[in-house]
């Protein structure tokens, strides 16, 4: 007849631990995927060699845009603004930038990206402040 | 048992660890920027959005920066021209025709500043020019043809014209 194990006996056993840790590890790496959806959608169009999909960067932008831009962490921000781009979304492009600029203000090469996606949009007007303030001169 | 408890002691420290560094924050970001190209980009800007005066100025500032940028020089011609400015637009494609004599577009900026200031003669040797520079196009040879047809120049202006009809 079999020996049975008591609860002690089962934590012990070495196959028990190890599929409990595999089962967590599972868990983790799931919610981690659920959780950074946005992130890794955006990284894979990021990667692409062409030209992202306008439709798929535009539900990356309206899942990533919602969360606040933070100083030490501008990559995703960064990508969508390039993606966004790339796929021909200026207007959300500009929107990037602007957020992205106001929150790091002293960074002129976030200033400059804002400044040559308004001049590409065709807003000239918009872009010629950012110009103006890159290039410190005074109001005319 | 004391063996099983320091290895995974180890292990959950080395995870730690990778947590702790993948979690780091980010290095604070600050970008250089090329100051040629923000210039450039400015002039490009401020003439779009039609502030002449400001496109010039920062022209001429890339331009004193590095002055073999003969694009920005071109462009920087007909920015002035579009300024109103014709002689100094003329200067500025004869500086970049200086440094390349075969650079058809500043010739195209001169015929240009030639047409605006009505200066007949001129105007047809940098057409002559023009079109010996590029053979292939026909809207140049036409413009030619009828610009020495209309001064009485027929011979002249029939050659040209047969080459256009391919005769």
């Amino acid at each position: 007849m079999p020996k049975r194990m008591n609860s002690i006996q089962l934590i012990r056993n070495g196959w028990f631990i190890g599929t409990i840790g595999l089962l967590y590890g599972a868990a983790v790496w799931s919610g981690f995927q659920w959780i950074y959806t946005a992130e890794i959608v955006l990284e894979r169009l990021e990667q692409a060699v062409e030209a992202p999909d306008p439709a798929a960067a535009m539900r990356v932008y309206e899942q990533i845009a919602r969360s606040r831009v933070r100083r030490d962490d501008l990559d995703s921000f960064v990508k969508l603004g390039q993606v966004l781009e790339r796929a021909g979304r200026a207007d959300e492009a500009i929107e990037v930038w602007r957020r992205v600029a106001a929150a790091i203000p002293e960074d002129e090469g976030l200033r400059m990206r804002l400044a040559l996606t308004l001049h590409n949009a065709g807003r000239y007007a918009e872009a010629e402040l950012h110009f103006a303030a890159l290039l410190r001169e005074g109001p005319e | 048992m004391t063996k099983h408890i320091t290895q995974w002691t180890t292990i959950l420290l080395a995870i730690a660890l990778i947590g702790v560094v993948s979690a780091a924050p980010a290095q604070e970001r600050q970008s250089q920027i090329d100051e040629d190209f923000l210039l450039l980009m400015g002039a490009r800007n401020a003439a779009k959005a039609g502030k002449h005066d400001t496109s010039v100025r920062r022209y001429r500032k890339l331009l004193e920066r590095d002055p073999r940028l003969n694009d920005a020089r071109r462009e920087l011609g007909w920015v002035l021209i579009a300024a109103g400015k014709v002689a100094e637009a003329q200067e500025e494609f004869r500086v970049a025709l200086h440094a390349n004599p075969k650079d058809v577009e500043a010739w195209k900026g001169i015929l240009e500043a030639l047409r605006k200031t009505d200066q007949k003669d001129e105007f047809l040797k940098v057409l002559d020019r023009l079109v010996e520079l590029e053979p292939t196009r026909k809207d140049l040879r036409m413009q030619l043809a009828l610009e020495l047809h209309n001064r009485g120049r027929f011979a002249e202006a029939e050659k040209h014209i047969v080459v256009l009809l391919g005769e």
